[in-house]
């Protein structure tokens, strides 16, 4: 199988990744985009976010990596954030998944 | 140091170094292939894909803005008479019409095995062309091999997918390859090649080359 309909195989396995990509804001796909055209570097989101679901799933299945989380301000009343990389696979997989999923282009 | 660049639009750049180069970040790098391509006569609504070609080149390491600066100030003809040409020459066309005109063949030049590539003639600053060869290859997850050939030698290969490069060989057949070759990476057979995405956020010119881009952008058609 190409990576192609590996890929296509997953989207259509786990009906989480269009819904939680349907449930991200452009931004937070904008920032896939960039991590892609970067050679390193990671993305940040809201911990409990729709993004940091997907990112999630994205992992579970080799695409991305964990890579820390920050808290900010006082315990209870703070913010967190989570830092994701992309994995080699995921540089091969997620463009294919955006370009079936993701409404619009870069 | 400001310049007046081809009417309002300003390029602000660095001073020259003390080894002699300008550095441009990327917004500059940008602000300077938009000013070329309205300068050479581009339909405006391609300045923008323009310059991304550039970026995307840049910040891999290739001299994406001298190529296009290349194509456009060694123009001998108009723009317009220039993308007539395109449909009648044998080579050296425009490459930014080139990679419009090849996207009808470009799932057969990604697809073909190795032994079976797909060889074309090689628009003038063939380099350009690659930001194109990863937008067609982005969606499909494919990775492909591209050869360079200068006098029907085979003088670098380029494996490019949708947003990475790997280059082997010397830089010059990105320039001046007459014949480009194109098949599948063949990933069963060949070790991965080291695909890099963008890593430059600014590079350094040569200032003589600043000012000639900057000369060019302000003497009349």
């Amino acid at each position: 199988m190409t990576i192609y309909d590996t890929t296509l195989s997953v989207i259509a396995a786990d009906e989480r990744i269009a819904r939680f990509i349907g449930a991200a804001s452009p931004g937070d796909l904008s920032i896939l985009y960039m991590l892609l055209d970067c050679e390193e570097g990671t993305g940040q989101t809201a911990a409990a976010s729709p993004n940091a679901d997907l990112w999630g799933c994205f992992t579970e299945h080799g695409w991305m990596t964990f890579a820390g989380r920050e808290e900010y301000g006082s315990a209870g009343a703070g913010f967190a954030s989570l830092r994701y990389g992309l994995t080699e696979n995921g540089r091969r997989a997620l463009p294919i998944v955006m370009a079936k999923l993701v409404s619009t282009g870069e | 140091m400001l310049q007046r660049i081809f009417g309002k639009k300003q390029v602000g750049v660095s001073p020259a170094q003390d080894d002699g180069t300008v550095v441009l970040k990327m917004d500059k790098v940008r602000d300077y292939a938009i000013a070329l391509a309205s300068r050479r006569g581009f339909p405006a609504d391609s300045h923008g894909m323009i310059a991304n070609r550039v970026v995307f080149l840049e910040r891999r390491g290739l001299p994406g803005l001298i190529a296009l600066y290349e194509e456009v100030a060694t123009a001998k003809h108009s723009f317009a008479d220039r993308a007539a040409q395109s449909r009648e020459l044998a080579g050296g066309h425009c490459p930014i019409i080139a990679g419009v005109e090849l996207n009808v063949v470009a799932n057969e030049l990604t697809t073909a095995e190795e032994v079976d590539t797909k060889w074309i003639v090689a628009p003038s600053n063939p380099m350009l062309l690659i930001p194109k060869i990863a937008e067609w290859v982005r969606p499909t997850g494919r990775l492909v091999l591209v050869s360079w050939a200068v006098d029907r030698q085979v003088s670098a290969q380029t494996a490019i997918d949708g947003f990475r490069i790997a280059h082997a060989g010397p830089l010059p057949p990105l320039r001046y390859a007459q014949h480009i070759g194109f098949c599948r990476y063949p990933e069963e057979t060949l070790p991965p090649p080291k695909l890099t995405s963008g890593f430059l956020e600014e590079v350094a010119y040569a200032k003589a080359v600043v000012e000639a881009m900057d000369l060019y952008m302000v003497t009349s058609r």
